[in-house]
């Protein structure tokens, strides 16, 4: 278990952490999510104890995160590693120093590369690879000690999909030993699929902090999506079918998303489409992206913090989860 | 202290593979190698003069004292026997003695300071026929060395020749020293202290000093530079505490330093022992011209004092200095303290050499960031004692300690700091913070 509790660290004038909380329990993967400059990099250098936050405190397992004898891998941000160097030594050297046998070290390495196809390069200097590849390497160094908690800050900068996919299953296969995993990232859609908890940051604060299922659930289970072949405008024939039930209806990605006036209205549209003789391939509540949760939570509180600044935890607010309206939203959070 | 060998390990392997390293110790050996064998592809010397000096014949003034005026020296010792001994490269002048075919010839002495001040003379020689002689010379003069190791053959086969010539028992007495000694020659340069025929061995150590230090101090600031700008740092110092990576990387490189340097002087040893013979045949005063350059063991333990204490004194400064920067570009600069300091105390060493006894050099000899070269220079010129040498040695220990230890905090400091290079005294205040 990670806890990080009222973290708050300055550079200069700048707050780059203010009173940031979150706790991390073993054998998940655990998403810091937010914009650029929101604070990830900081809140992970402070865990790595890069450097110490200005209060606050961070324990692994109760003991305080600069003491703490739990292996961490590490891939920081800034990646890097010695150009002119042979892997398979640099990765010994960096195992070695994170305490292990020189042997263990080399063993590990080896099977680590083959894991990332990865295994030709072994005896390659390191400039001699490309950008997706000295990623790659990156990763296995931060994998080489066989680490409790690995701490991977923007994992998927700079990959390709293939490499992409295959990070996503090492670092599924990490979770599946038990271990815990640690990311930032401001990629929504990239680490949606493997997050199981997530704590968005903005500002150098927590905005919202749980596992990803039950925030989502939390939001209004009030949007479908429906494919039914043949089936023609499905938002005309609600409108006759089932009047009142839903708000409207866009044609996306071969089916159809529909928004109801009220959760239970599900009822009624099934209805309808069963009554217009309609059977549909596909029928499932949609949820919200992680995007769309994003660009409501931080979205939202950067207008707001237009007005109020530091109230940007402002109790009251409404959520602005709009489905259609993600575009429009995401621009606003640009400007 | 495990990771330290581990961060060392590393760093050495790193250097000794590398190119540039394996290319220029190749250089330098190869360049020795082909030095030594210089007597093969040259065929005789007419003249040695000709390989040595060159150019005007310089003044040469022997002055005879004591016993070297008995009556038997004249026959033993005249122009031609010097022309002889010296190649042809000095005109010679003798006092003390009248003889046939000296031009010149009185019985005052004069003072051999006096004669090479006033410009009479370039040098003076003073031989009393005993076992010593005493040469003097302009400071700086290079070719005293050379002189000297002529004239110890000569010296020694006069005093063979005195003995075997049936002398007195008395006079056989006087000379005996002579033969059962080699001849020492002792070198005085004017406007200078006495100092022993090794000066010109200071100006080569010190000058080995000098460009190790500047080299490899620049390679340490690139190295510490590099992995800031390869952003390597911050995997390494979430992998050791920065004084390990520290300490292990000055090592690292002292140990390559010594690698190359080592390999280097066993290649001149090596080479010029397997080729003494040809040589000899060239120049036959090419084993006395060895055996000149023999230092005492005291000499060279100080040697690799100064050396090792002077490099590691100057090895921690430039990982301070190179943890301030970020960028290759500000290497350059960052090293500039270090680097004129080197320059600094290598020039005023060389300009010592003809001034070694004044009050500046023997303060400045103390003084850590010089006391290797100038208290050096000052031990090979007879300037100082080995006690001297010793006290000195202590301070720049116990400076290297202190400087160790400060520039391990302005590591940790400023291999963190990315940006423009911070001034040097922000970060040491930064580090003492901290």
């Amino acid at each position: 278990m990670i806890k990080a509790e009222n973290l708050v660290k300055t550079f200069g004038e700048v707050r780059a952490i203010d009173g940031l909380s979150f706790r991390v329990g073993d054998g998940l993967a655990y998403g810091l999510l937010g914009r650029n400059g929101a604070g990830k990099t900081t809140t992970i250098r402070i865990i790595m104890n890069f450097f110490g936050a200005d209060s606050g405190s961070v324990t692994i397992d109760g003991v305080p995160a600069p003491s703490s004898k739990a292996k961490i891998g590490y891939l920081p941000e800034e990646r890097g590693l010695y150009p002119k160097r042979v892997i398979l030594e640099q990765m010994v050297y960096i195992g070695v120093l994170r305490g292990m046998a020189k042997r263990d070290a080399e063993g590990r390495a080896r099977v680590l590369l083959g894991k990332l196809e990865a295994g030709e390069y072994t005896n390659r200097r390191l400039d001699t690879l490309s950008k997706g590849n000295q990623q790659k390497i990156q990763l296995a160094i931060a994998l080489i000690s066989d680490p409790d908690v690995i701490i991977l800050d923007e994992p998927f900068s700079g990959l390709d999909p293939v490499n992409a996919r295959i990070l996503k299953s090492i670092v599924r296969e990490q979770v599946d030993e038990g271990k815990t995993v640690i990311f930032s990232s401001h990629q929504m859609s990239q680490v949606e699929e493997f997050c199981d908890e997530i704590c968005l940051i903005d500002r150098g604060r927590g905005v919202l902090e749980g596992n990803l299922k039950e925030i989502k659930r939390s939001y209004p289970r009030d949007t479908l999506y429906v494919e039914a072949y043949g089936a023609g405008d499905i938002g005309a024939l609600l409108r006759s079918g089932a009047p009142g039930a839903a708000i409207g209806a866009v044609e996306q990605g071969g089916g159809w998303l529909i928004k109801l006036t009220a959760p239970e209205k599900r009822k009624d549209v099934l209805a309808a489409l069963d009554a217009a003789g309609v059977v549909p391939e596909v029928f499932s509540v949609k949820e919200p992206t992680l995007e769309e949760i994003f660009v409501d939570k931080v979205g939202g509180e950067a207008s707001s913090g237009e007005g109020a600044d530091g109230d940007a935890d402002g109790g009251g607010k409404k959520r602005s989860f709009r489905l259609f309206g993600g575009n429009r939203k995401a621009g606003r959070v640009a400007s | 202290m495990k990771k330290i060998g581990t961060v060392l390990k590393f760093e050495y392997r790193g250097y000794i593979k590398s190119k540039s390293f394996i290319i220029t110790t190749i250089i330098f050996v190869a360049v020795i190698l082909i030095l030594s064998q210089i007597p093969r592809f040259m065929g005789t010397f007419d003249d040695i003069g000709s390989f040595i000096g060159g150019g005007e014949k310089q003044k040469a003034l022997i002055e005879l004292t004591g016993d070297a005026r008995d009556g038997s020296f004249p026959s033993l010792l005249s122009v031609k026997h010097l022309n002889e001994a010296t190649g042809g490269m000095y005109d010679w002048t003798i006092y003390g003695v009248a003889e046939s075919d000296s031009g010149k010839a009185t019985t005052t002495t004069p003072d051999p300071r006096k004669e090479i001040g006033e410009g009479k003379y370039d040098i003076v020689v003073v031989y009393g026929g005993s076992a010593r002689y005493k040469l003097y010379g302009k400071s700086q003069d290079f070719s005293l060395l050379t002189l000297s190791s002529m004239l110890d053959p000569l010296f020694t086969s006069i005093a063979r020749t005195v003995k075997m010539s049936g002398m007195s028992a008395e006079q056989k007495a006087k000379v005996k020293g002579v033969l059962d000694t080699t001849v020492v020659g002792k070198v005085e340069t004017v406007g200078g202290g006495e100092a022993e025929n090794n000066f010109w061995l200071a100006y080569v150590m010190l000058y080995v000093l000098f460009m190790t230090i500047i080299t490899y101090g620049q390679f340490i600031v690139n190295a510490v530079v590099n992995e800031k700008s390869s952003k390597m740092m911050e995997l390494l110092v979430t992998s050791a505490r920065p004084i390990e990576l520290m300490f292990g990387k000055v090592l690292g490189v002292g140990m390559a330093v010594f690698t190359q340097v080592g390999a280097i002087a066993a290649a001149t040893g090596v080479s010029f022992a397997l080729n003494v013979d040809t040589w000899e045949k060239q120049i036959p005063e090419f084993r006395e011209m060895l055996s000149q350059m023999n230092i005492s063991l005291g000499l060279f333990v100080f040697f690799m004092l100064f050396f090792l204490a002077g490099y590691f004194l100057y090895a921690f400064i430039c990982a301070a200095v190179g943890s301030t920067a970020s960028r290759v570009e500000d290497a350059g600069s960052v090293s500039t303290l270090p680097m004129m300091l080197a320059a600094a105390s290598f020039l005023i060493s060389m300009i010592s050499m003809s001034n070694i006894d004044a009050a500046y050099v023997s303060v400045l000899s103390y003084i850590p960031f010089f006391s290797p070269w100038i208290m050096f220079a000052r031990l090979c010129m007879a300037s100082a004692t080995f006690v001297e040498a010793t006290i000195a040695v202590a301070i720049l220990v116990v400076s290297v300690v202190f400087f160790g230890w400060l520039a391990a905090k302005v590591y940790r400091v400023g291999v963190m700091m990315y940006g423009k290079p911070m001034k040097l005294t922000a970060v040491v205040k930064a580090a003492l913070r901290a």
